[in-house]
């Protein structure tokens, strides 16, 4: 039936497998679903007189598979009728009934929808039958493409060979409308034969985007949006949700913060909006809000809506305050004949980047010269840490989906599995997706559907921006051992100079032995009633679990502090648990000029989550039982556990006149079970308006301009995006020992505040889309200024009054960002065998705090030799992401000490000493197709923006026993030497390491981020080989960095890691890097067969 | 279309369900709160317990206290491999930047928030007896106390915090009050402990020792007394002698090395000690950090050369032996992993190196081994300050005595005021070495800045197998380091903070 096996040749998967899958499939879908074998019993037989309309319309619908949809009281008083037919045609029968009964009909799909005649035009001239055909550009036929009578009923679907049948008058124009391409019109013109190709849509106008609880199409979207399609996720082969959307939305920063293969993503659109509070934007995944999204499998994606302005998010209320980024998955289309993708890639990854840091001899003398003492030379080598910790890391992916679907029921199943390893040894992640999306129609008026995902990922992490992480120990581990201790050969050899106590990196990578594995399940089931033309009722319920399992074992013999824990091990387990059930009226009506949509809903959602962490150790020297179990030594067990609901009002009303003026407007209601009962409740309503200028007439003669549409809108959004519990204060259970025993013992941990209420972003907006050139240069400018204010800032706090962390959540303080964003699509060369588009956006985001209660919070704290400093400064007047610190003046020639701007008092000046923020951010994305071949180039990068490179603090400072950087090679060492390198230190004067201006670099940088090159098998070996796309690419990750920043890289971010829960530094203390792990430069081989 | 309806109404229903205001109610499940945990008698207990918690939760009573007291001294060297942190401390070159400093603070503050929120809300709490209302407020009282001398003592004036419950900045925003002012609110809740405590709890020493009591809470009117800058040694005596009498019977045992040896705690000698149990929730991470060579790294807090000599000088080798350990291999046999800077830089395996060894056991980061918060020898050796300081030669040199003959030691041979100072000064830091008492006792004198100025010790570097020629340690102490810097994260966050001078 399908004509797979020619497939094998490219793909070279085992029959079996396929053959096995093929065969569940369709056991699934004829067991689960019940689908039976359609027939369709088009000939109507009736004979009889006097007959009712009711009687007529009961003996259609038991003769064919349509239903009649009618109004009884419409048809209470029409005459009867005298039928006599045999093996008629539905419209011969409906024709005779309906005869001068001030009745018509039109025929939707399979439902017969029986209308009184003034509600449509009369049909002055005789139906004729019209059969068409659909095609795509190369010709090959559109299957399941809608096509309807222009501005009304939908009447046919193309079938398995794109073509459509329909009677029709001879003057209708028909319009035909397929997911992905421009839909078109076509005038019958009294023709019986037409043929109508489809354009791939490019961004157009028809474009139908997914916006929250609905879709719009784009020209008639009133807020500020970005759309990523399935098209240009297709340019790019992912690993991750995050490398899919980077670059290719003005006003979403995607940060990198590591390059280690768990890292995630830190996504920010349009600045950061809180201090300490959660700025991730709303991921919400077929409907549903999802809280990690770095477990989607890239694959499944169809397309990426984002939300940036108050007026598109304010229907998402909450946490709309930070954006919301809408997930669709792929799902299979009606009559689509089934599909099978097929891709698999090998990656290789490599450093792009070493730095240089000193030899053995020079180790040695640097030591002499600052009087540390070194053991007896005995062993010394001269190790290369850099070359033992970087590898060449193998990984692979292998994806596989399965999509279709007959006239009711469509379907789409994937299955995926990732084995990604880091550039650093021992680092590795495992992940397999499986996905199943199905929507079915029970009747004509009622639809079901599912949406549901389960993923596995495993995660072997090594520790990273940490003094005794993997990173720093490979530059300051000393040159002069080896990894293993050469008396001891069981045991990593640890530095013999002071500190002696710190491990080589070897040992940090391997020990502890960390182990992750994640397991969740997501999905959703919706249903959705038709109740009345236009008034759609939908519900959906939708629910998320994930399980996830954190061991580590720190070995007894291998390690000092394994040895002196005698082996230590723990266990980390989280449950998590989230439902939402979504109920929303949807009413769409057109007069006249005049169309709207109403949308009401009821939503209510609960979020819980309970962790267990155990620890032991004592393990005897034993390395057999690697389990909490195994230690003699056993902690008291912590469980943690909480539970967040809300519950919510919807309301939105669209309005459309004429297709030149559009309102859209909305209200929401949002309870949170953060805040007590009397500050519960917060309202967020929002109105933007558009108005379609080229629509107008006095537009009309100007073709140039063939769209040209202006925006403005207004809302606001919330943000409760804090711990569950913030408004009490908790009391721990801990433990003392009276009398012998153990007692229980209350020790408070958090303050108490009852008042807190929701912080709030009100947002401006003004956005320009511009079509040129017949839309073939499509523009989106958008201008917009947010204001946030009743921060939920976890506002530091004196530590005498008590509270560990010295902080307590209150309701203070606000922020300001404004921004500007522009969008440019061109398709540059369209000809028949060459294309050349261009996709190219920047935008310029500045952020400001307007108040922090009236004090400086310093953030970013990092640990330089016991001493811990702060890199960052939030104070009115200061954008987020300021550095502090000194202002260093350069080295003085005669102590070789570090000279530092002094203040009025004469002490070191202490203040603002760079910005983590760009000037602008960019992403330009090239793609050519030439025949078979295609060539995608993407670049991106930031401009402005400055690093705080504190590892430099580390490799630089010249106070300890630890390796250095070669620029200490260029140390001040008598009086007269000019140098920008301060004198070693004997003692312990961290003056010359103090956090300064001397380690704020340029962080700019452009990055040719992919390069991929395609070759697609021809059409006519394709059309032999039964196949509907061969493509063999070669990709390039990371292929060239443009920067003058001298660490790793200038993407790093250490407090934007996903594992770190301090948000005030998340959100304050962008760029600053300290021993972060460098991004890889990938090369990846890959093929993606369709057939 | 009935059908239709049918849906509808079921959906209706399924949306009225879901919309219940009690479902937005949620609660802490795994913590109580400052709003239930007040309720009943247990209550009340479990919150005491919270109290005295604050010796066992907090880095200050694991370890920190003696590097504070004994590494700023001349008691140890910083060790650890040169931490920045301590070696500050030691070389009296704190900045306001130090994180444990900083950290310090916060936990003695923390202990402080306990007993104000117990004593803010035990009136509340039902089914308490009178009688041990009385005795948990007076606990409640003389921890505040505790807490607030450590305090006192290390940065002079603090603010003074008697709510923990608000994060309101007019509130938390407090300015330092002076030192004499925190020494009367000590003095004024250790008199609610005097008149509120019993001398004993019963006959279970393992109550007894580890709560507070009539004779700790005159054991610290004792202490601060003297340390106060408005010194009273009548008072100090008056409250030695309710200790040295008190109807607890407290005494010296004869064996002064069994009050260390991890078997023979919560003795007659003992006051107050915190009851650290081995291998579980409750034990003491804090000795692993000064002893256990097996682990092959350099530990902190590594006895000075001049304590050692203190020891030879004396002839006090059971206090010696007592106090410290010396080591010239690892329990492999292997020489000592590292190079000390201060006793042998080229790990000459025949060269020892010492440990703080009042606490013998590590376990593991596991201790047992309990510490002293008050003791009998430490009041007696006070009461013979007091006696000396008023002129009571007699009585001072009776003291004193008790103390060197119960470790084989002869009679002190001083006899006038000034040379009893001296060698009481010196009983008490080898009698009370590594026990966090050595600096309050310089500053109490007045003597900090010069015997700092005036120790000799050294430090080695290694070249090529061979140590260097001796680097002298230079210890630049004056006044103004008799108290640490307020820390600037507290300054920072607190305007009103005013800092000690010479920081």
């Amino acid at each position: 039936m399908y004509k797979i096996y020619p497939a094998f040749k490219c793909s070279r998967i085992p029959f079996k497998l396929l053959l096995t899958m093929k065969l569940t499939i369709v056991l699934m879908l004829t067991t689960l679903l019940q689908v039976g074998a359609v027939t369709y019993a088009q000939k109507i037989t009736i004979n009889k007189k006097d007959a009712s309309l009711k009687e007529v319309f009961e003996a259609i619908q038991k003769q064919s598979n349509y239903t009649v949809v009618y109004d009884s009281k419409m048809i209470r008083s029409t005459k009867h009728v005298d039928l006599s037919f045999k093996d008629a045609s539905l419209e011969e029968v409906l024709n005779k009934s309906l005869k001068d009964q001030s009745l018509t009909y039109t025929i939707n799909l399979n439902t017969i929808v029986i209308r009184k005649q003034t509600e449509y035009p009369a049909i002055a001239v005789p139906p004729i039958k019209v059969t068409g055909k659909v095609t795509d550009a190369k010709g090959v036929p559109l299957i399941g493409a809608t096509v309807s009578i222009k501005n009304g009923a939908n009447i046919a679907v193309t079938d398995i060979n794109g073509s459509f049948s329909v009677n029709v008058p001879e003057n209708t124009v028909l319009h035909i409308s397929y997911v992905g391409f421009q839909a078109a019109d076509a005038a019958v013109d009294g023709k019986s034969e037409i043929t109508i190709i489809l354009k791939e849509s490019t961004g157009g106008l028809n474009e139908v985007i997914v916006v929250g609880y609905g879709t719009q199409q784009k020209k008639d979207l009133t807020g500020a949006v970005s759309v990523i399609s399935s098209k240009e996720l297709e340019d790019r082969p992912n690993t991750q949700f995050g490398n899919s959307i980077e670059g290719k939305a003005a006003g979403v920063q995607v940060i990198r913060p590591s390059g280690q293969p768990d890292a995630g993503f830190s996504i920010k659109i349009r600045g950061t909006s809180s201090i300490t509070s959660g700025t991730d934007p709303l991921y919400i995944v077929d409907d549903v809000p999802t809280y990690n999204t770095s477990e989607i499998n890239p694959a499944d994606i169809e397309s990426i809506t984002v939300l940036k302005d108050a007026s598109a998010a304010a229907i998402y209320g909450s946490s709309g305050a930070n954006g919301v980024v809408l997930i669709t998955t792929k799902h299979g289309g009606l009559n689509q004949k089934t599909r099978v993708n097929f891709n698999t890639a090998l990656t290789s990854s490599q450093a792009w980047k070493k730095l240089q840091v000193l030899n053995s001899p020079q180790f040695e003398s640097l030591m002499a010269e600052m009087q540390i003492a070194l053991p007896p030379p005995t062993n010394f080598t001269n190790t290369n840490w850099q070359n033992l910790v970087f590898r060449n890391a193998l990984s692979s992916s292998n994806n596989l989906s399965i999509s279709g679907g007959n006239d009711k029921t469509t379907y789409y199943i994937s299955g995926s599995y990732v084995n990604q390893e880091g550039i650093i040894i021992n680092n590795n992640v495992g992940r397999a997706t499986f996905k199943v999306n199905l929507d079915h129609k029970v009747s004509d008026f009622f639809k079901v559907g599912t949406n549901i995902s389960y993923d596995r990922w495993s995660d072997v992490n090594v520790l990273e921006n940490n003094p005794n992480g993997v990173i720093t120990r490979m530059l300051t581990t000393v040159p002069i051992i080896g990894v293993w201790n050469p008396l001891i050969p069981t045991q990593y050899a640890v530095s013999p100079v002071a500190p002696v106590d710190v491990e080589n990196p070897v040992s940090v990578a391997y020990q502890p032995q960390n182990l992750t594995v994640n397991n969740r399940f997501n999905g959703n089931a919706n249903a959705e009633l038709s109740i009345l033309p236009g008034l759609k009722f939908k519900s959906i319920f939708g629910l998320e679990h994930s399980n996830s399992i954190g061991t580590s074992f720190q070995n007894s013999i291998l390690t000092s502090y394994g040895r002196s824990m005698d082996g230590l091990a723990t266990e980390n387990d989280n449950n998590y648990d989230y439902w939402i059930s979504e109920n929303t009226l949807n009413y769409a009506k057109k007069i006249k000029d005049h169309s709207f949509s109403l949308l009401a809903g009821y939503i209510a959602s609960d979020e819980s989550a309970r962790s267990v962490y155990l620890a032991s150790h004592g393990f005897g020297g034993s390395t057999a039982i690697t389990t909490v179990t195994g230690g003699t030594v056993q902690s008291k067990p912590q469980i943690n556990i909480y539970d967040k609901a809300h519950e919510s009002f919807i309301g939105r009303l669209n309005y459309n006149y004429k297709d030149k003026y559009l309102l859209t407007s909305n209200l929401r209601a949002d309870a949170s079970s953060i805040f007590s009962a009397q500050d519960r409740w917060g309202y967020f309503p929002s109105f933007s308006v558009g108005w379609r200028i080229s629509n107008e007439d006095f537009f009309k003669n100007i073709t140039a301009i063939s769209d040209l549409k202006l925006r403005a809108g207004w809302g606001i959004v919330g943000n409760d995006n804090i711990d569950p519990y913030s408004r009490y204060g908790l009391i721990n259970l801990s433990s003392y020992v009276i009398g012998g025993n153990s007692v229980t013992a209350y020790v408070p941990s958090t303050l108490p505040n009852a008042n807190l209420k929701w912080e709030q972003t009100a947002q401006y907006n003004i956005g320009l889309d511009f079509g040129l050139l017949n839309n073939r240069i499509t523009i989106t400018t958008d201008y917009y200024n947010k204001k946030t204010t009743n921060l939920l800032l976890n506002a530091p706090i004196p530590a005498s009054e008590g509270v560990s962390g010295n902080t307590a959540i209150i309701n203070a303080g606000a922020i300001e960002n404004k921004g500007f964003e522009f969008q440019v699509t061109s398709r540059n060369i369209e000809s028949k065998d060459f294309k050349w588009n261009t996709d190219f956006n920047i935008y310029f985001n500045k952020g400001k705090v307007l108040n922090v209660v009236g004090e400086t919070l310093l953030t970013g704290n990092v640990n330089v030799a016991g001493n811990t400093y702060q890199t960052a400064i939030v104070q009115a007047g200061l954008p987020l992401g300021s550095f502090y610190g000194k202002h260093a003046l350069g080295v003085d020639p005669a102590t070789g000490n570090e000279l530092y701007l002094k203040n009025k008092a004469g002490a070191d000046s202490v203040g603002v000493i760079g910005n983590a923020n760009p000037k602008y951010s960019y992403g330009l994305t090239n793609s050519f197709t030439y025949k078979s071949f295609t060539l995608n180039i993407f670049l991106q990068g930031e401009q402005g923006k400055q690093i705080f490179d504190a590892t430099r603090m580390l490799t630089e400072s010249m106070t300890i026993g630890e390796n250095q950087s070669a620029t200490v090679l260029n140390r001040w060492e008598k009086p007269g030497d000019i140098t920008n390198v301060p004198k070693s230190s004997t003692t312990a004067d961290p003056a010359n390491v103090y956090p300064s201006t001397r380690f704020i670099e340029n962080g700019s940088y452009l990055r040719v981020k992919s390069v991929t090159l395609g070759y697609s098998l021809p059409a006519s070996l394709l059309s032999k080989l039964k196949i509907t796309r061969c493509m063999f690419y070669i990709t390039t990750e990371n292929l060239f960095t443009f920067t003058k920043y001298t660490g790793f890289d200038p993407e790093a971010s250490m407090f934007n890691a996903a594992s770190n829960s301090d948000t005030a530094s998340k959100n304050t203390a962008p760029g600053v890097d300290y021993g972060t792990y460098p991004q890889s430069r990938d090369f990846i081989l890959g093929l993606n067969v369709t057939f | 279309m009935k059908n239709k309806v049918l849906f509808f109404l079921t959906f209706v229903i399924a949306m009225a369900m879901g919309s219940c205001q009690k479902f937005l109610e949620t609660a802490p499940q795994t913590n109580l709160t400052t709003g239930n945990a007040y309720n009943s008698a247990q209550d009340i207990e479990n919150a005491i317990a919270g109290c005295y918690q604050i010796f066992m939760g907090a880095d200050y009573y694991q370890w920190e206290n003696v590097m504070l007291s004994d590494n700023v001294s001349d008691n140890a060297y910083p060790g650890g491999g040169g931490e920045a942190t301590f070696v500050e401390e030691d070389q009296f070159d704190v900045p306001a930047s130090n994180s444990h400093i900083y950290a310090d603070w916060g936990f003695l503050y923390q202990g402080i928030a306990r007993c104000n929120l117990l004593l803010n809300n035990i009136n509340g709490a039902t089914g308490l007896s009178v009688t041990r209302k009385a005795q948990i407020i007076g606990e409640a009282s003389f921890l505040r106390a505790f807490s607030y001398y450590q305090l006192v003592k290390t940065w002079g004036g603090v603010p003074i915090e008697l709510q923990s419950n608000t994060a309101d900045p007019a509130i938390t925003r407090k300015p330092r009050s002076t030192e004499k002012q925190v020494y009367d609110q000590i003095n004024g809740d250790l008199q609610v402990a005097l008149a509120n405590l019993p001398d004993t709890y019963g006959s279970d020493a393992s109550v007894n020792k580890v709560r507070a009591t009539k004779g700790a809470a005159n054991a610290l009117l004792a202490k601060i007394w003297a340390q106060r800058s408005d010194r009273d040694y009548n008072k100090v005596l008056g409250y030695c002698n309710a200790v040295i009498n008190s109807a607890a019977g407290y005494s010296l045992v004869s064996n002064y090395a069994s009050l260390f040896d991890g078997s023979n705690y919560e003795s007659s000698e003992s006051i107050m000690e915190i009851p650290f149990t081995a291998g579980g929730p409750n034990a003491s991470w804090g000795v692993e950090l000064f002893l256990a060579p097996e682990d092959g790294w350099q530990k902190y807090c590594v006895p000075s050369h001049d304590l050692a000599n203190a020891f030879a000088a004396a002839g006090d080798n059971i206090r010696e032996n007592a106090s410290i350990l010396f080591v010239t291999k690892d329990v492999n046999g292997n020489p000592i992993a590292w190079a000390d800077e201060n006793w042998n830089p080229c790990q000459d395996p025949t060269k020892p190196i010492p440990f703080a060894y009042k606490q013998k056991h590590a376990n593991g980061w596991s201790s047992g081994d309990h510490f002293y918060l008050l003791r009998l020898d430490d009041i007696i050796l006070l009461a013979a300050e007091a006696n000396n300081q008023l002129g009571n030669t007699g009585a001072a040199v009776n003291l004193l005595n008790q103390i060197r003959n119960r470790v084989g030691l002869a009679n002190t041979t001083a006899a006038t005021q000034s040379a009893l100072t001296t060698a009481i000064l010196n009983e008490r830091r080898l009698e009370l070495a590594f026990e966090a008492q050595r600096w309050d006792d310089l500053v109490r004198l007045g003597v900090a800045t010069t015997v700092m100025k005036g120790l000799t010790e050294v430090k080695y570097t290694c070249n090529n197998g061979t140590p260097s020629a001796p680097i002298p340690i230079v210890y630049n102490c004056d006044k103004n380091h008799w108290l640490m810097p307020i820390p600037q994260s507290e300054i920072n966050n607190n305007p009103n903070l005013t800092q000690n001078p010479g920081y």
